[in-house]
């Protein structure tokens, strides 16, 4: 190990990181410019950066904080959770966990889901015609590979409609707590990001089968919104629409 | 030594450029992009590299090797790498002699390494090290500086000459760096550029900075300035002629102001062979 460099390496990862003032006695001034401004250029870009990135991620929560707040907020963020990612862009995953009041924890996680959903991986969906190959005996067994840029959430706020009316620039409505969380789909039809409110009984189901259920638990657990003679119509059309929304990869039988 | 690849003039791949290089097909010889920008799962940015890639060739620049680090090689990191090498075929693959973290923390910026023995040995190593893993020779670039560490033994040039040679590697010459380094160290830019061989200059970079007077900050968001020009016509006239692009990270302008800046460069180095 080449012990020089790892002291030197660490005391200037100090500086950037809590300024520490040990590394200063490493760097040499000059008539023009001293050690203390040289350091200073790091450590100005160390913070910036990392607010950029944050920036980049949270446009919604920056608008509705206000650039100063915003600001106060990625430093103090900063200062908890350094960097350890290759790519910045995945710095500001720990964002939603970081603040402590409930809507605006919200709004920070749509906003990284919403990246999320962006960079997913791609491929081909199950088209509807592909149904008619399966037999209808075997329906009941139809378990579901969904595609990777679906991201289900559900908000305790009008979360989804604060940040529409923030990223079209215009004033939000005013906060305020749902009647019961309200239950949303994200994803990504071929380069298009794409978002959905959904009923109760849609949302359950979406879950049900993003933890692998087969198509006869999905019609089990819907007989709690639904009378059993209509069950297996109404989950014969949640299916429909989920596979021409390309929330379906691919169906497999049990 | 093989005899070296020549691309022509190229430009920093840019999102905000995706739709017109597709509409256009403007006459770049060639694209470099920001590795780490590509290593996601799927979505725009990989759709639009495939579909540019049909057109140009490409090379991969990353940011965050951290070849100069005292923390473990990140293989994770390297086999995404390798796995984006061997889907769009780069002409090359290069990152920075620098540093960028340690302990498992990334400080998303490119640090300077103190110039000694030491770490001459250290990097050298490392570089041979990924070279094995990557099966291929790699471009490590200068980086700019602010900082000059009392415990260095030597000049920078001497530094990454004495590093390309034991890790027989190449070099990304980027010269809007040397120059800004020459003004933050007061050093002589002509004596860097005259000291690397021309057979493991590769690749030049050009970019603009932004100058606060008494020191520069190396900040990709202006033009090339005429004094950088200067140096690139001379580096062209001393090592010969080298595949040259422009890099625009901040304030990025039309493609077609790229254009210019880039034909520009095409003109001067024509001029000086
Ligand atoms: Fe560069």
């Amino acid at each position: 190990m080449p012990e020089n460099l790892l002291q030197l390496q660490n005391n200037f990862q100090e500086y950037l990181m809590q300024e520490k003032q040990d590394i200063k006695q490493s760097i040499m001034s000059t008539e023009k410019v001293s050690a203390e401004m040289r350091l200073a250029i790091y450590g100005e870009a160390y913070r910036s950066r990392l607010h950029e990135a944050l920036e980049a991620s949270y446009p919604a929560l920056k608008k509705y904080l206000g650039e100063e707040e915003f600001e106060k907020l990625c430093y103090r963020y900063i200062d908890a959770n350094p960097s350890v990612y290759r790519s910045i862009r995945w710095y500001g995953d720990q964002l939603a966990q970081f603040l402590k009041d409930p809507f605006l924890s919200e709004l920070a996680t749509l906003e990284w889901t919403l990246a999320l959903v962006f960079d997913a991986k791609g491929g081909s969906v199950f088209q509807l015609q592909a149904m008619s190959a399966l037999s209808p005996d075997s329906w009941a067994d139809m378990k579901f590979i969904m595609h990777s840029s679906v991201y289900r959430l559900n908000f305790s706020w009008n979360t989804m409609q604060i940040w529409q009316k923030l990223m079209e620039e215009v004033s939000p409505p005013t906060l305020k707590k749902n009647a019961r969380s309200e239950g949303w789909i994200l994803w990504r039809q071929e380069l298009t990001s794409r978002y959905a409110s959904l009923p109760q009984d849609e949302a359950w189901g979406l879950d049900a089968l993003l933890n692998g259920a087969t198509f006869g638990e999905l019609c089990e657990g819907l007989c709690e919104w639904v009378a059993e003679e209509e069950v297996a119509l109404r989950a014969a059309s949640l299916l429909k629409g989920w596979i021409t929304a390309g929330l379906i990869v691919d169906v497999t039988i049990k | 030594m093989s005899k070296k690849p020549y691309l022509g003039f190229g430009l920093g791949l840019r999102t905000e450029h995706y739709d017109a290089i597709l509409k256009q097909k403007p006459a770049v010889d060639w694209f470099e992009i920001l590795t780490e920008n590509y290593l996601v799962p799927g979505g725009k940015p990989l759709y639009f590299l495939d579909k540019i890639r049909e057109n140009y060739p490409l090379v991969m620049h990353g940011v965050s090797m951290s070849i100069g680090s005292t923390d473990p090689l990140d293989w994770e990191y390297l086999k995404e790498v390798k796995a984006l090498a061997d889907q769009i075929q780069p002409a090359w693959i290069s990152d920075h002699l620098c540093w960028t973290g340690i302990h498992g923390k990334n400080m998303h910026d490119l640090l300077p390494l103190p110039y000694t023995e030491e770490t001459v040995k250290h990097v050298a190593n490392r570089i041979r090290q990924v070279q094995d893993f990557l099966e291929r020779k790699i471009l490590i670039e200068n980086v700019s500086s602010y900082v000059t560490y009392h415990q260095s033994q030597m000049t920078e040039w001497e530094f990454i000459k004495e590093i390309i040679e034991q890790a027989d590697c190449h070099i990304l010459l980027d010269v809007n760096n040397i120059y800004v380094s020459a003004i933050n160290h007061e050093f002589n830019a002509l004596d860097y550029i005259k000291a690397i061989p021309s057979e493991r200059i590769y690749q030049i970079h050009l970019a603009g900075h932004s100058n606060n007077g008494d020191y520069i900050v190396d900040t990709h968001d202006h033009e090339v300035v005429d004094e950088v020009w200067n140096l690139y016509k001379k580096t062209i006239e001393y090592h010969g002629k080298i595949s040259t692009m422009i890099e625009r990270d901040d304030n990025i302008p039309p493609l077609k102001t790229l254009l210019k800046e880039l034909n520009y460069a095409r003109k001067l180095a024509t001029a000086a062979k």
